[in-house]
C-alpha cells in the first residue's frame, strides 16, 4: 500500500479528509489492515478493552452483506446536517412558544365566558330593584361650525356628561329591564354555545314535555 | 473523550455512512472493524458465552446495515449503534428464556452439560487477558519511544481529542505538518502492534 492512501486512512480516522478522497481511498481493499490496527491503537489509548483483534467477525459480516442489496438511500450533506442541528431548538421553542399562545388565548376565552355567564346568573337569580337613577358616561360631539361639514373643521369633544337623575315609572322600567337581561343572557348563552359544540352537530336539544292529563 | 474528539470520529462515521448509503459496501466494512471490538465488549455483558456474543455482534451489525437508510444522522454512529446491539442482545436473551422453558422437561445431566460447555467458551480466557495486556503494553512503549513531536501530535489528537487545525495552531506549524506527524506516529506504533494481531 502507498505511503499516501496510508496518510490518507489515518486522516479518514479523524474525520479529516472529503468524500472524494473516500471514494478512491476505498477502491484499496489493502486499507482495511492499516485502519484495524490503528483503531486497535485508538481503542488502546481509550481504554476500550478487552481487545477483540480478530478480523475473523468482520470477514463473515461483510460476506453477509455481500448477499444484501446495496442501498440506495437519500443522502443528507453536512451543511444540511448543521443545519438540521441548529434548527432543532429554534423549531421546539417555536412549537412551545405557540402552545403557550394558546394556552393564554384559551385562559382569557374562558374568563370572559365564565365572567358573563356569573353576570347573566346574578342578573336571573336576583331580584331586579328599581332603577331610578341613570347614572352613565355619554359623548357630548359639538361641532365648532355646524355648517361646515367638512371633517376636518369639527371639532369633537369628548365630555363625560355629570350624573342626571331622572324620575322614572318603576313598573316599565322593570319590564324593560326584563327584556335586556333576557336578550344579554340569550346572547351570551350563544357565545357559550358557539365555543363549545362541534361544527354542525347540534349543540343540545330541547325537550318539553307535558303531562298527560286524564 | 472530550466533545471536540467526538466531533471528529462522528465525522468520519457520518462520512462512510454516506458513503455506505450510495452503495458502497466497503466503507460499512471500516465501521464493522472500528467498532467490532466495543459491541462484544457491550454484547458480552449481557451474553456471556464468546460464540453467541459473536453471533449477537454479527446480527447486530447486519441489522444496522438493514436499517442505515433510516438513519439520519442526528445522533452520532456508535450512539444509534449501541442501541441496535443492545436490543438485538435482549432479544437474544429473551428467546434463551423462552427456548429453556420448553426444554425444562429435558434430562438434567444434559442441562449441566450445556452449561458447563457455556462456561468453558466464556470470552475472558487467560490468552485472551493476555494479547490485551502484550497490546496495551506495546502501544504504551512505542508512543514513550516517539520522537517529542510525534508524541505530542498523537497525544493532542487521541487523548486531547483536538482538531488538525487546533494541533496546528498549538504546534506553529502548517495543518499539513500535523496530518503527517499522526501518522507517522501511528506507523511507528502500527510496526510494532503487527506481529501481535493476526
Amino acid at each position: 500500500m502507498s505511503e499516501q492512501n496510508k496518510t490518507q486512512v489515518s486522516a479518514l480516522m479523524d474525520g479529516e479528509l472529503d468524500d472524494l478522497a473516500i471514494k478512491k481511498l476505498l477502491e484499496d481493499k489493502s486499507i482495511k489492515q492499516y485502519w484495524h490496527r490503528y483503531h486497535i491503537i485508538s481503542d488502546v489509548l481509550h481504554n476500550h478493552t478487552p481487545l477483540h483483534t480478530d478480523t475473523q467477525l468482520c470477514l463473515r459480516i461483510s460476506g453477509l452483506i455481500k448477499d444484501e442489496p446495496a442501498i440506495l438511500a437519500p443522502t443528507t450533506s453536512r451543511t444540511a446536517r448543521q443545519l438540521q442541528h441548529y434548527l432543532k431548538p429554534v423549531a421546539g421553542a417555536a412549537i412551545a412558544a405557540s402552545v403557550a399562545a394558546m394556552a393564554i388565548l384559551g385562559v382569557q376565552q374562558y374568563t370572559v365566558m365564565t365572567a358573563s355567564s356569573n353576570q347573566t346568573m346574578v342578573a336571573a337569580n336576583s331580584s331586579p330593584a328599581p332603577v331610578n337613577t341613570i347614572n352613565q358616561p355619554r359623548l357630548q360631539m359639538r361641532y365648532a361650525n355646524s355648517s361646515n361639514l367638512r371633517p376636518a373643521a369639527q371639532t369633537v369633544n369628548y365630555t363625560t356628561v355629570p350624573t342626571v337623575t331622572v324620575p322614572v315609572d318603576n313598573t316599565a322600567m322593570q319590564a324593560n329591564l326584563n327584556s335586556i337581561q333576557m336578550s344579554r343572557y340569550i346572547l351570551n348563552h350563544n357565545e357559550y354555545q358557539s365555543g363549545t359544540s362541534v361544527h354542525g352537530a347540534m349543540p343540545h336539544v330541547r325537550l318539553v314535555a307535558t303531562e298527560k292529563r286524564r | 473523550m472530550n466533545q471536540e474528539l467526538k466531533l471528529g470520529s462522528t465525522d468520519a462515521d457520518l462520512a462512510l455512512v454516506e458513503r455506505v448509503k450510495r452503495g458502497d459496501k466497503a466503507a460499512f466494512d471500516l465501521l464493522v472493524l472500528k467498532y467490532q471490538s466495543r459491541i462484544i465488549n457491550l454484547v458480552s455483558r449481557f451474553v456471556r458465552n464468546h460464540a453467541d456474543a459473536q453471533d449477537v455482534t454479527q446480527d447486530a451489525f447486519l441489522k444496522a446495515y438493514r436499517a442505515l437508510p433510516n438513519f439520519r444522522g442526528e445522533s452520532a454512529f456508535y450512539t444509534w449503534m449501541y442501541r441496535i446491539a443492545v436490543n438485538t442482545a435482549k432479544n437474544f436473551l429473551a428467546l434463551q428464556v423462552s427456548r429453556r422453558s420448553s426444554d425444562m422437561e429435558q434430562d438434567a445431566s444434559e442441562m449441566e452439560q450445556i452449561d458447563d460447555t457455556a462456561a468453558l467458551k466464556d470470552m475472558d480466557t487467560p490468552e485472551h487477558l493476555l494479547l490485551t495486556t502484550e497490546i496495551q503494553e506495546t502501544v504504551i512503549k512505542a508512543i514513550d519511544a516517539l520522537p517529542e513531536e510525534l508524541r505530542t501530535a498523537i497525544t493532542l489528537r487521541e487523548l486531547e481529542g483536538m482538531s488538525y487545525e487546533d494541533i496546528a495552531e498549538a504546534m506553529a506549524c502548517p495543518i499539513g505538518t500535523v496530518r503527517s506527524r499522526i501518522f507517522r506516529a501511528r506507523e511507528s506504533i502500527d510496526k510494532l502492534l503487527e506481529p501481535l494481531i493476526k
